[in-house]
Parts: structure tokens; sequence; C-alpha cells
């Protein structure tokens, strides 16, 4: 029963430690890159156009800034969850795009409103910031969107990629949690000839993060079977 | 292990997983079955009955504007009522003329309230989500004629030396009820600002609470002028707008406040007042699907509790 549990978690922990690789690799050249910043809530991102399994996703449908209607995704729960505290924003509260080639652009928060998952965006709303997750936080029910009007545009001075990206660590402090969680459960395990298993486990459930971590995989598809499975739970 | 011990523990833990789920469910329902533009306040207040209001309404107004979608294959219609059947004094109902539509609304074939105007609604394609804006105002009764709602589970008095003055009673009702009236329409989001003015009809300064006769339930407040407070305990799930008064005689004074649906994330107030709703998705423009953003962690938590159900297994009954 215990393998089970561990299994479970460290796919979740996989999830993660592949998301946290990818952006460890994608930040190697921030001059190019744009970010999205909201100081109320400490998001200080790059901002990428593959997947929202990688960040902060742009909707290629959509338009640069001030050139129309930017739409943003973010996750909420796992990668990194960049929108965890997006439901915390309030009308009036900054919120600043850098893109380079265009310059560092301030919008403001007008509204928010949540929406089912089966929603349509509109990409043709003037020159608005739309940024959305799931809703409510732990499921992917509903989105939540904010929209946010366009005030100003300036140049941009100093990238903020230049920062080194906070989150360079996390992928190994995970792993590194894993074991060390895995090696505590295993040592308070009172039946002694089960422990093995739980070390055992805990090296393998290891290693296959490590692996991940090394050499990252889409995982789109475990996603997909963790929600599903979730959905059966009614979870 | 031992399978049989193991398979008990987890069903235990599903047993008690599934007794909050039934909990949980038992108190939506209790909520859902609460009647609308009823009285029932969950506060644990008693309403004494008093005689006829000193404070009264007129110049009702309702601004609503709100998107829905037509599930079906084939085209639905929906209309805008012209009654309001909330706890109004001696049990009587608002009637409602139509000012104006947005998008232009088509007279309907069937009107309930032809003494009113007639109906007027709009057609909704298959699929098609349509965002409508539409004004009402209160003829009668809250309109030229002052009025104000009761409370209809008020008491007499019978309590001595004090006892509470509650102040003009809210009623309330549920945006969404068009969901289940035809469950082919999904109400995608509700944004209505009501306007009144309260008149003191006596020949004395009067003072005390007065709430906003009219409000939607599971709604945020999201602005009001004169600023409101909120007042939770009339209904469950409902955020009343209520102001404290002194109005001197024959004095009238104009109250304006504006609700949304559902409520936003934190569950607290946001927007300017001003009714946004995410845009229509006709036909003709481009529109994207939202993404999946979030993973659902209750399995997750489940593994957790697995692990510490093992362990205290493992400790104590093996």
């Amino acid at each position: 029963m215990i393998l089970v549990g561990m299994l479970i978690i460290s796919l979740y922990l996989l999830i993660e430690v592949g998301y946290y690789s990818y952006s460890t690799n994608a930040d190697s050249n921030p001059q190019d890159t744009p970010y999205l910043k909201i100081p109320k809530i400490g998001v200080n991102q790059s901002i990428n156009n593959q997947s929202v399994d990688h960040g902060i996703y742009f909707e290629p449908q959509s338009f640069k800034p001030t050139n129309g209607t930017t739409i943003l995704f973010g996750h909420r729960t796992l990668h990194g969850s960049p929108f965890l505290k997006l439901d915390q924003l309030k009308p009036g509260d900054k919120i600043y795009v850098e893109w380079p080639g265009i310059g560092n652009v301030t919008y403001s928060m007008v509204n928010s409103t949540i929406v089912d998952a089966s929603y349509q965006m509109p990409v043709e709303q003037g020159n608005n910031l739309f940024l959305i997750t799931c809703y409510p936080l732990g499921s992917n029910a509903q989105r939540l969107i904010i929209q946010a009007e366009y005030e100003t545009i300036m140049p941009i001075n100093q990238p903020s990629g230049s920062v080194e990206n906070p989150q360079i660590s996390m992928g190994i402090m995970l792993i590194c949690a894993l074991f060390v969680g895995g090696m505590i459960l295993g040592r308070v395990y009172p039946v002694a000839e089960d422990r093995i298993w739980i070390f055992i486990a805990t090296l393998v459930l290891t290693l296959l993060l490590v692996f991940a971590y090394f050499y990252p995989v889409p995982t789109d598809a475990l996603e997909s079977w963790l929600s599903q499975l979730n959905h059966m739970l009614e979870f | 292990m031992n399978l049989g011990k193991s398979l008990m523990i987890l069903v235990l833990l599903f047993s008690i997983l599934g007794v909050f789920t039934f909990v949980n469910s038992m108190a939506v329902v209790s909520a859902q079955n609460e009647s609308p533009g009823g009285t029932d306040s969950p506060g644990g207040q008693t309403w004494i009955a008093y005689n006829a209001s000193n404070v009264r309404m007129t110049a009702l107004t309702a601004t609503i504007t709100l998107t829905i979608k037509n599930n079906k294959d084939y085209v639905q219609y929906f209309k805008i009522s012209h009654l309001y059947t909330g706890s109004l004094q001696e049990n009587q109902t608002i009637k409602f003329i139509v000012d104006w539509t947005d998008p232009v609304a088509e007279r309907m074939i069937d009107p309930v309230s032809p003494e009113l105007g007639g109906d007027y609604g709009w057609a909704i394609q298959a699929g098609e989500t349509k965002t409508v804006k539409f004004k009402v105002s209160a003829t009668g009764l809250m309109g030229n004629e002052p009025s104000w709602i009761a409370d209809a589970g008020a008491v007499d008095n019978t309590f001595w030396p004090i006892i509470p003055d509650m102040g003009l009673q809210a009623s309330w009702f549920m945006p969404n009820e068009i969901e289940m009236l035809n469950p082919n329409l999904d109400l995608k989001s509700w944004c209505g600002t009501f306007t009144f003015t309260a008149t003191n009809f006596a020949s004395y300064p009067v003072a005390g609470l007065i709430r906003g006769p009219i409000i939607p339930t599971d709604s945020a407040l999201t602005s009001s002028d004169p600023q409101a407070f909120v007042d939770n305990d009339i209904a469950f799930n409902t955020n009343v707008a209520a102001w404290d008064v002194h109005i001197d005689p024959q004095e009238s004074q104009g109250f304006t406040y504006t609700y949304k649906w559902p409520i936003v994330a934190n569950g607290t107030p946001t927007g300017n007042g001003q009714c946004f709703v995410p845009a229509t998705a006709a036909n003709n423009t481009t529109t994207v699907p939202t993404q999946e953003t979030g993973s659902p962690y209750g399995l997750l938590v489940l593994a957790v509790l697995i692990v510490a159900a093992g362990l205290g297994y493992a400790k104590f009954l093996r």
C-alpha cells in the first residue's frame, strides 16, 4: 500500500521536475525572451510560445502587446504554478509585460470572471491583456480570467532575463526531498523485513526523477492520466 | 503484507472520504433547496412584524448584462420576465416594463405579460454563446407607487424590554435559475446594476437599516453608491447590500448597487462597478479554447493518506 502511495507521489514530482528542468534551459537566452511581472503576487517569469506546461504560455492566435488582445495562460497547480495567486489580484493592480522589440508594457487589472472549461476565448478584444488559469484551486473544471487594460509603454532599460532564475535548484530539491522522505519512511517503518522494499522503491523512483531532470520528456500523457484518475475518484 | 487487512484499511479510508463527500453534498443540496425570493434567515435573527414602513422605495430599475450559451444542436429562445414575486408588502408583485435592449430583442409569440408591453426575447443558435444587455423599470409598486420588501416570517412582538430593529428586508433570486428552467441554456455570467429611491414619508426624521430590495444569490457586490456594507445574515450565500441611513421628513435619497455572478475567485468583491462580461463568441469571431492549466491534486492527497495509513497499519495492527 505504501509503495502505491509513493508511486503516485513520485508521478506528481515527475511532472514538477520535468517543468523545472525545462525552465532552467529555457532561460538560457534571456535577451530574446518576453517576461511577465506581477509584483502584487510575486510573478516574474518568462513567457514561452511552446506549451503551457513550460510556464507562462502566449496564445499564438492572440496578439503581441499593443498590437491587439494578448492572452497568456499559466498553471495554477504544478508546472511551477505561476498563476497560483492570480485570484488575489484586485482592480488597479499593475501587470507588466516586457516584450523584446516592443517595450515594457504596463497594464492595470480591471476585472475578473470565471467561466467553464469549455469557454471559447475571443481574441479580438482591443488592447487588453487576459491572464487565464484554472479554477478552483486543484481543479480544472473552470477557468479564471483576469482582464487588464493597456496603460503605458516604456523602453526596456534592463531586461528581466538578466536576473538569475530563482527556480534553478527547485528540481534538484524535489528529487532530494523524495529521496530523503523515502529513506526516513524506510527507517521508521516498523516491519523490518519490509523495509528493504521501501528502500529499493525510493532508490528506483529517485533515479527515475534524476533521469527526468537530465532528459526531460513531455508529461502531457501522464497528466492526462492523473486527471482522468482524479475525475474517476470524483476529486 | 496481509492483503485482506490492507484492503480493509483502504475500504475504511474510502468510507471516511465518502462520508465527507456525502456531508458536503447535503450542504450543497440544502443550500439549493432554499426558495428564491424567500426570507429564511440563516443568521438566527428574529424579525419583528411592524406596521407600514416610514421609508419606502420608488423608481426601481435594473440594468442587466448576461452571457448565455445554447448547448443544444438547434435554436433556443430566452426572454425578459416582467414579474418579480419577491416578498413585497402584502404579497404584491413587482411589475417591470422593458426600457431598452441591446441587441434589439424580438417580440415573442407567447407573451406572459401582454399588459406590460408584451414579451421581448432573443434567439440563440445551436452552440452559440450570446451576450445581451437590457434595462427594466418597475411600474406601479416600487415604480411610482412607494413600497418596501417585508419579511414574511416576521413574528408578532411578545418581547420586552428591548427588541431588535432589523430595518427593511431584502429579497433574492438565483441568476442561473434559467439553467433549471431550460437545461439547454448555460448561463456563463451575469451582472446587474439596480437603482432605487428611498423616501421618508413620516413627519419626523428616521434612522435604521435599508437593504437592496432585489439581490442575486451567489453573487458579489462589486460597487454601490452610497457605499453599502454587506449583510450576509439574510440568506445563505447571499451578500445583501445594506445602508445605515438617517433621513429627514419627506427627504429622498438615491441608491445604486451592482452585483456580478458568479462570485470571483477569492469571494471578495472585484471590478469597477461596470458589468464586464467575456465577449460573445460569435460565429465570425476568432476564439481559442482555454488551456488545461491545473492538475487536480486530490489523488496526491490520497497518496499521502495511503502512505500514512500504511505506516499506521504496520505499527498498530500488524
